[in-house]
């Protein structure tokens, strides 16, 4: 892209130049202001209505005062709790995208996500679960998704995964992750995590598969790795997603 | 980050490796599906990693980088890798119309250097190309949601790369379904009060929950990704003219917006 030395030459002298207004500006403390831009109206774009969401919407991850940017020292332990309590719901979003591979081969699009126009993601919601028939049991009216079903056998006895120990500002996050026969994240433990000792999060076996089939909408099947994801993970997530892949690694949860 | 290392090594049983690294803060995943990478693939990428975190985290004071901001470091002593870095930064500023700028936004060190829009993403392009040059032909890195792919995850199948659904942390709001080579970046902001800056402005984007980008390269994708977030609805009438690249926005009231090339990663979807 900078082969030419003469261009090369006229960046790095307008590099040299931003950078001073840089150093200028790091001495002052005045952050720059200006009017919001107008945005004149947009042409070549698809636009889907409203995507369907979980009416109500679950309590959003960032909601307590723990989800600010590291650089914003944690000064309540019950911040990291509140955190803590958050980020478990962000880390069972990995579980699904981990562990949904054996009920998926006949999850297509609901009928109702059917032309160019529609809402892009169906999905349940942990306040209100779907107690009717869930999405793997949708009758097919399009092509399937692609179905490669698991290639490797799963363990017949419960596997324990010890995901990494991960700091964050409030402290070391390591959670222990059970999974089942199937490769279904049945069990987490927090085995250790900030400015509680010895506390232990549990998440219940029925809770689990309760929130994986609510997860399971025509779009999130199947998937090997989730884009996003992690923008509002800290420790918690973190360490619940490398046992996670340490499990999906080992054949547990063998996903495509 | 202060010795917040971790670090988890996987022997697979079905051939590949897979290896989570806690680095420039966040999770790396590296997922390598070929039956016999070679020993040191991994470790040459998660030291790789580690290095650009020293160089170029904006939350570490004594950084290159950090020195960079503050006229500690002057430019004429910088690496040539930094000075590669913020002329890609300069020249993605010059063809975004400066909705990408890597000077103008206050960064967690106090400067207003911060490359950091488009490092991830370059960091994880070369990983990808260290890999390949291992010998590896299959495998995903995902660093906080930029991700690398090459091949397929198994003989025959694509890979399959869920897009967070802004509202729900457990729910997709669609699936991007590729072979590699191909990169996908999100630049978003799911937290309540968190935000991003436009630095034509000053002031906070507040159009878009998310944006997801396309493409082949991960530095530009994760440089559009951050520009397609300042810009809004706007900026898929201005990645529309980059045939290689395509977009996917979720605005703050749910709606989903995406160029017409986008849905060539979507096969299964209903449309």
């Amino acid at each position: 892209m900078d082969s030419d030395p003469l261009i090369r030459k006229q960046l790095d002298a307008e590099l040299a130049a931003r950078l001073q207004r840089v150093t200028a500006r790091t001495s002052r403390t005045t952050p720059p202001t200006a009017p919001p831009t107008n945005r004149p109206a947009p042409s070549a774009r698809t636009t889907s209505p409203r995507i369907a969401s979980s009416p109500p919407p679950p309590p959003p991850p960032g909601a307590g005062p723990a989800r600010k940017k590291r650089r914003h020292p944690a000064r309540h332990s019950r911040s990291a709790a509140l955190a803590l309590s958050f980020v478990t719901t962000t880390g069972l979003a990995y579980a699904f995208a981990a562990t949904n591979n054996s009920a998926s081969a006949t999850i297509t699009a609901p009928a109702g996500l059917v032309g160019s126009s529609q809402p892009v993601a169906a999905a349940a919601t942990t306040a209100a679960p779907n107690t009717t028939a869930p999405a793997a049991t949708t009758a097919p009216t399009t092509a399937p998704a692609t179905t490669a079903p698991a290639t490797t056998a799963p363990p017949a006895t419960p596997t324990v995964v010890n995901g990494a120990s991960v700091r964050n500002r409030y402290g070391n996050v390591q959670v222990q992750a059970t999974f089942a026969a199937d490769g279904t994240l049945t069990n987490v433990d927090v085995l250790e995590a900030p400015s509680r000792d010895g506390q232990s999060v549990q998440i219940n076996n029925y809770a689990v598969p309760r929130l994986n089939s609510e997860a399971l909408t025509a779009q999130s099947a199947n998937v090997n790795t989730i884009s996003g994801a992690t923008y509002t993970s800290i420790g918690y997530a973190q360490s619940l997603q490398s046992a996670i892949d340490v499990a999906r690694a080992n054949g547990l949860t063998a996903i495509s | 980050m202060n010795g917040s290392v971790a670090s988890v090594p996987v022997e697979s049983d079905q051939g590949g490796a897979h290896h989570v690294e806690y680095v420039m803060g966040m999770a790396v995943s590296i997922d390598i599906r070929d039956a016999d990478p070679p020993a040191s693939a991994v470790a040459d990428v998660v030291s790789w990693l580690h290095h650009v975190d020293a160089t170029f985290s904006t939350y570490i004071d004594d950084s290159p980088i950090s020195r960079l901001g503050r006229g500690e470091l002057d430019i004429a002593d910088a690496s040539d890798e930094i000075v590669g870095v913020l002329r890609l930064c300069e020249q993605i500023r010059v063809e975004t119309d400066g909705a990408f700028d890597a000077f103008v936004v206050p960064a967690p060190n106090g400067t207003t250097l911060d490359p950091s829009g488009l490092v991830k993403g370059w960091s994880i392009e070369r990983a990808a190309t260290m890999l390949e040059q291992a010998g590896c032909a299959n495998f995903c890195i995902n660093a906080g949601g930029d991700i690398a792919l090459r091949g397929h995850p198994t003989q025959d199948t694509s890979w399959r790369v869920g897009i967070r659904h802004p509202e729900s942390t457990h729910e997709l709001a669609t699936v991007v379904t590729a072979f590699g080579p191909l990169a996908v970046a999100t630049s978003a902001t799911y937290e309540r009060g968190a935000h991003i800056i436009d630095p034509r402005t000053g002031q906070p984007t507040t159009d878009l929950a998310s944006a997801t980008v396309v493409g082949p390269d991960l530095t530009i994708a994760d440089a559009y990704a951050t520009a397609m977030f300042v810009m809004g609805l706007d900026g898929l009438d201005w990645i529309a003219a980059h045939p290689d690249y395509d977009a996917y926005m979720i605005t703050r009231d749910a709606r989903a917006t995406w160029t017409p090339g986008f849905d060539r990663y979507r096969p299964d979807a209903s449309r």
